[in-house]
């Protein structure tokens, strides 16, 4: 299905004509005319999307979202944002490509792609020691996220490559036992919580 | 209580500012994982109310050799959910006030100011800022 289907399809499925539904949401006729029928790629700028999902009814974090969002990124050309900012992913794509020119994949590689495909993470991938320190680290505490929850919540992790150090009451207590055992070397402290809160910065002095 | 009082001769120009020397943690010290360096960096640090956590310019870290031991994702007026490392350090504030903290990492655009200190800082002390007379105290 192309993208200009999928819109096509949800649109006439809330009852809209192509003309009752531009009125409703102030757009133009022709483009919605050119986009449905694939004439016109659409846009692949987040917001724009968003409020075209979100004229068709598509729910956030629901399949059909991620469906429309899959796509408009095919029709543009284009790689997925989320799959371009997850590492394990993107370092997958040339064997999904090799794989799709039908060259053969090792049996150790497709099993990675068939994990990947299947849980959206493969334990036997090896980490990227390219990485930035703790990636490896943040992983591990994913992975092991939901054990950690319901046996220490609110807790602190000290966390060492693919290894649970320990649980700590305090996140200067994790830090020292870091400090004591790894010297000064990367390790992950982290409060075990199932949503970390981002921190705040009202001054525009951070050049991030 | 250890206390500190600075005054300048416009605040609302110049901001709460200090200058505050950064050193390796203790128990880094006497594990004899890392020396301090001969001669700390000192930076000049904003007291900012509107901040989380304490950040520290990246440069000031690395001067350090520091390994991080944590990340937060941090919003600004211009990005949203950026990773940062944390780096655990002590603060040597002015007139013998030492804090252990726990920091951010980051790049500042402004070149005098190296640092902000947050929340995380002034949750354990009184901050008073007396505009009329261009004063402001910081105790613990």
């Amino acid at each position: 299905m192309t993208f200009g289907e999928f819109f096509r399809q949800r649109r006439i499925a809330l009852g809209y004509t192509l003309r009752s539904f531009c009125k409703t949401f102030q757009l133009d006729p022709g483009n919605v005319s050119r986009l449905e029928r694939d004439i016109i790629p659409p846009s692949v700028d987040e917001e724009k999307l968003a409020g075209y999902a979100i004229a068709l009814q598509i729910k956030k974090e629901t399949p059909e979202w991620v469906t429309f969002f899959d796509l408009a990124h095919t029709a543009k050309g284009r790689i997925p944002k989320d799959l371009l900012d997850e590492k394990d992913y993107y370092k997958m794509f040339p064997f999904i490509y090799k794989t799709v020119r039908g060259e053969k994949l090792g049996k150790e590689k497709m099993v990675q792609l068939i994990n990947l495909v299947n849980f959206g993470n493969d334990t036997n991938i090896s980490y990227n020691k390219t990485m930035t320190p703790l990636q490896q680290e943040l992983k591990t505490f994913e992975n092991k996220k939901s054990e950690l929850l319901s046996r220490s919540k609110g807790k602190f992790v000290l966390i060492k490559k693919e290894k649970v150090i320990g649980i700590f009451e305090t996140e200067e207590d994790a830090i020292n036992q870091g400090y004591v055992k790894f010297k000064n070397t990367p390790f992950l402290v982290k409060q075990i919580l199932e949503t970390d809160p981002n921190y705040n910065f009202l001054s525009n002095l951070i050049n991030v | 209580m250890s206390s500190l009082t600075s005054q300048f001769p416009n605040l609302q120009q110049s901001g709460p500012v200090l200058q505050v020397k950064i050193d390796i943690p203790q128990v880094l010290k006497d594990s004899k994982a890392v020396k301090s360096p001969p001669q700390l960096p000192e930076i000049q640090a904003m007291i900012d109310t509107g901040a989380t956590g304490t950040v520290i310019k990246e440069e000031v870290i690395k001067s350090l050799k520091l390994e991080p031991v944590g990340v937060v994702r941090i919003n600004t007026p211009s990005s949203n959910d950026v990773l940062c490392n944390r780096y655990s350090v002590r603060l040597l504030l002015p007139n013998n006030v030492t804090v252990n903290a726990i920091v951010i990492g980051a790049p500042l655009k402004n070149q005098h100011i190296q640092g902000l200190i947050g929340r995380d800082i002034l949750r354990h002390g009184v901050f008073i800022y007396t505009g009329y007379i261009n004063q402001f105290t910081l105790s613990f």
